[in-house]
């Protein structure tokens, strides 16, 4: 999470200070402080006890001072961004998944949550989440069915990641999508400059629908060509999207599917792999990561800053993820 | 209230017991079996439209359920065919939409075309009998609508445009050859070649010169104007060619003259597009705000200006837009939508008139 406004940040920071058990007490900003979320793992674990001795950071190219370095002490922000689009097979699943998530969330922790078929729908605002009632199927989680199954997946990213900045909280979006967008006004490009300008990391659960003939084919089926759709939206965008702000992405396939083309394309798919553990993944995933703080030194005060962290420590190799720069 | 019913010729009738006989199933089918298609079909008689969601499974319209599908409208025409041709038309077309809003895929579709060979196959050549020229203009217009929300082109032109090359034309034919006249059928025309050029990442260059010419074509016809030029303008702008897409909206003079809502909403949404292409965000700014002051709640113009405030600096600006975009009533429609579904936000009212006319 960058704070982008630092006098904004300093402001709230006091008064944030005279709230009772309120963790972001821990942070003394000064005026011009960045925060930065920064996952490092070796072999998809996360790597713990590190300290600001074993970072480098860059902002513009300049090496900064880390000021300070915690983790999992800031409360969470958490949207989660689910597509509702589809037949409605996967949908216990991702009822079950969205309240996976909020009862894994702590005192001071708080969660929206957006769903989306072809319009968007914030189902329940910012809020405390031990006061968000669980989701449930029904009318309340969709939203004006389209006939078509439409899905605007970029526009509904990128309504629910501009969100106001939240001092002194960390930001994370978790978005599921079943791949596909037919009806977003907003070209992908204009979701990675939102998501490179916007304070959440981005962490995606992709539901993969994989077409693609595999050993099961039955005896008589000629599998044909598949087909391309043309509104799939590609692993790398959602790679691109997470990588922006330092988010992961989870590839998930749910579904077996089993083609047995004769004269033409043709499958059976069956259901085989729930998602709620993919949600809570990106939860941990995201509390694990570091918070460096540091006040940028030798560089210009307004526009972009690309910002690049790498593990010093030695110890073999790791896997660094972090938010690719901030605007001021 | 007095029925409407075209003169159909005896190729339906003889297309329906080929259909049975060739399909082997006429000695299997009981003259009073009734199959859910068949009771479907009565109480659709009676007026009541819902009865084929009710009646009919969706299981027909999947896997060997459709070999039951296809028998049942086999039997309902042998049964009603020779007297109901107009209605069994109407309800084919029905049951064709019911099927793909619940399972979709090729057996709808062939309902469809079935359906149609009752509209097309009369006694009087198209532009002799200005009844059935009604029926038949209104069913294709009404089929059009259906398939142009599943946005496969071939689809579309296949089994709703192409029946028409020899029989439909803009304006009446030079030499007074016998013709169903109906401008509308160039806009047709040009959206399926609109949609051709979302048909696969490449296919915008390839077939956007065919989509612009169509588009030209429908223009030249008043009543198709706005509407052809406002895609026009889409076309343009995902083209990245910004002047030519505000130019093809200026065509049109005065917008506040254009009675269709919804292309009033979509030539300021593409107009704030293509301003913004062409670096003048606050006159994007300005286009997108006209947009949601014609559709206060709808979520595109918000969701375009919380871009567009992003990649101006003004981010709180552009999270109060995003916070209204994601928070719009649950019933509120945004025509974006519909944009890529050709004429299908037109389908419910043409439906109607259907009815109204196959009674």
């Amino acid at each position: 999470m960058i704070c982008r406004s630092a006098v904004v940040f300093a402001v709230v920071l006091v008064g944030v200070a005279g709230a009772p058990a309120a963790p972001q007490q821990v942070i003394r900003s000064g005026v011009d402080a960045v925060t930065i979320d920064v996952s490092v793992t070796q072999r998809n674990r996360p790597v713990e006890g590190l300290a600001a001795r074993d970072f480098e950071l860059t902002d513009n190219g300049v090496r900064q001072t880390i000021l300070d370095v915690s983790r999992d002490t800031l409360p969470i922000d958490v949207t989660l961004v689910v597509d509702m689009s589809g037949r409605g097979v996967l949908q216990p699943s991702l009822v079950a998944g969205v309240n996976r998530v909020l009862k894994s969330l702590r005192p001071g922790d708080r969660a929206r949550i957006v769903t989306f078929r072809s319009h968007v729908r914030e189902v329940a605002a910012l809020a405390e989440a031990g006061s968000l009632a669980p989701l449930e199927i029904g009318p309340g989680v969709y939203y004006a069915v389209s006939p078509s199954g439409a899905t605007a997946c970029y526009d509904a990213v990128a309504l629910s990641i501009l969100t106001p900045p939240a001092p002194g909280r960390r930001q994370l979006a978790i978005v599921f999508s079943a791949g596909r967008d037919t009806s977003s006004f907003l070209a992908p490009s204009d979701l990675l400059a939102i998501a490179r300008r916007s304070g959440p990391m981005v962490s995606v659960v992709h539901a993969s629908f994989d077409l693609t003939p595999g050993d099961e084919a039955p005896e008589g089926a000629e599998p044909l060509a598949t087909p391309v759709d043309p509104l799939a939206i590609t692993p790398r965008f959602f790679e691109e999207l997470a990588d922006a702000t330092g988010g992961r992405v989870e590839v998930v396939r749910p579904f077996r599917v089993q083609r047995h083309d004769t004269k033409s394309f043709s499958f059976r798919w069956q259901l085989v792999v729930g998602l709620e553990d993919s949600f809570v993944r990106a939860l941990d995933d995201f509390r694990s990561a570091y918070v460096l703080r540091y006040t940028p030194e030798g560089v210009g005060t307004g526009g972009w800053h690309e910002v690049a962290v790498r593990v010093t420590k030695a110890g073999g190799q790791y896997e660094v993820r972090a938010r690719k720069g901030y605007e001021r | 209230m007095p029925a409407i019913e075209p003169g159909y010729g005896r190729n339906a009738l003889l297309l329906a017991i080929g259909l049975s006989l060739g399909a082997g199933v006429a000695a299997a089918i009981p003259q009073r079996a009734e199959g859910p298609v068949e009771l479907a079909f009565s109480e659709y008689l009676a007026g009541d439209a819902e009865a084929i969601s009710r009646i009919i499974p969706t299981t027909y319209f999947v896997g060997s359920g459709a070999r039951k599908l296809r028998q049942e409208i086999d039997a309902a025409i042998l049964r009603w065919g020779r007297e109901r041709r107009a209605v069994l038309a109407a309800f084919l077309l029905e049951v064709a939409h019911f099927g793909l809003a619940s399972h979709g895929g090729r057996d709808a579709l062939d309902v469809l075309a079935k359906a149609r060979s009752f509209v097309t196959d009369r006694i009087d050549p198209p532009g002799q009998n200005p009844k059935d020229d009604e029926f038949e203009i209104a069913w294709h217009k009404t089929a059009v609508a259906l398939l142009g929300s599943l946005r496969q082109p071939d689809v579309l032109e296949r089994i709703g445009i192409a029946p028409l090359g020899q029989r439909m034309s803009a304006s009446p034919p030079p030499r007074g050859e016998p013709r169903l006249v109906d401008p509308w059928i160039e806009l047709a025309r040009a959206l399926v070649e609109e949609q051709r050029t979302m048909a696969d990442p490449g296919s915008l260059i390839r077939q956007a010169p065919a989509a612009i010419h169509r588009l030209e074509q429908a223009a030249k016809y008043d009543g198709n104007l706005p509407e052809a030029m406002v895609r026009e303008c889409w076309l343009f702008v995902r083209l990245g060619r910004y002047d030519e897409a505000l130019s093809a909206l200026d065509t049109v003079g005065d917008w506040t003259e254009v009675g269709d809502t919804t292309v009033r909403y979509w030539s300021w949404l593409f107009r704030g597009r293509a301003l913004e292409g062409l670096g003048r965000a606050e006159e994007a700014a300005r286009a997108y705000r006209e947009a949601l002051a014609i559709v206060p709640h709808a979520q595109t113009p918000a969701a375009a200006l919380a871009a567009l405030e992003t990649q101006r600096g003004n981010h709180d600006a552009a999270a109060s837009w995003a916070a209204q975009g994601r928070s719009a009533p649950a019933d509120a429609v945004d025509p974006w939508m519909s944009y890529g579904s050709g004429e299908h936000r037109f389908f419910e009212e043409r439906l109607e008139r259907l009815r109204e006319l196959s009674r």
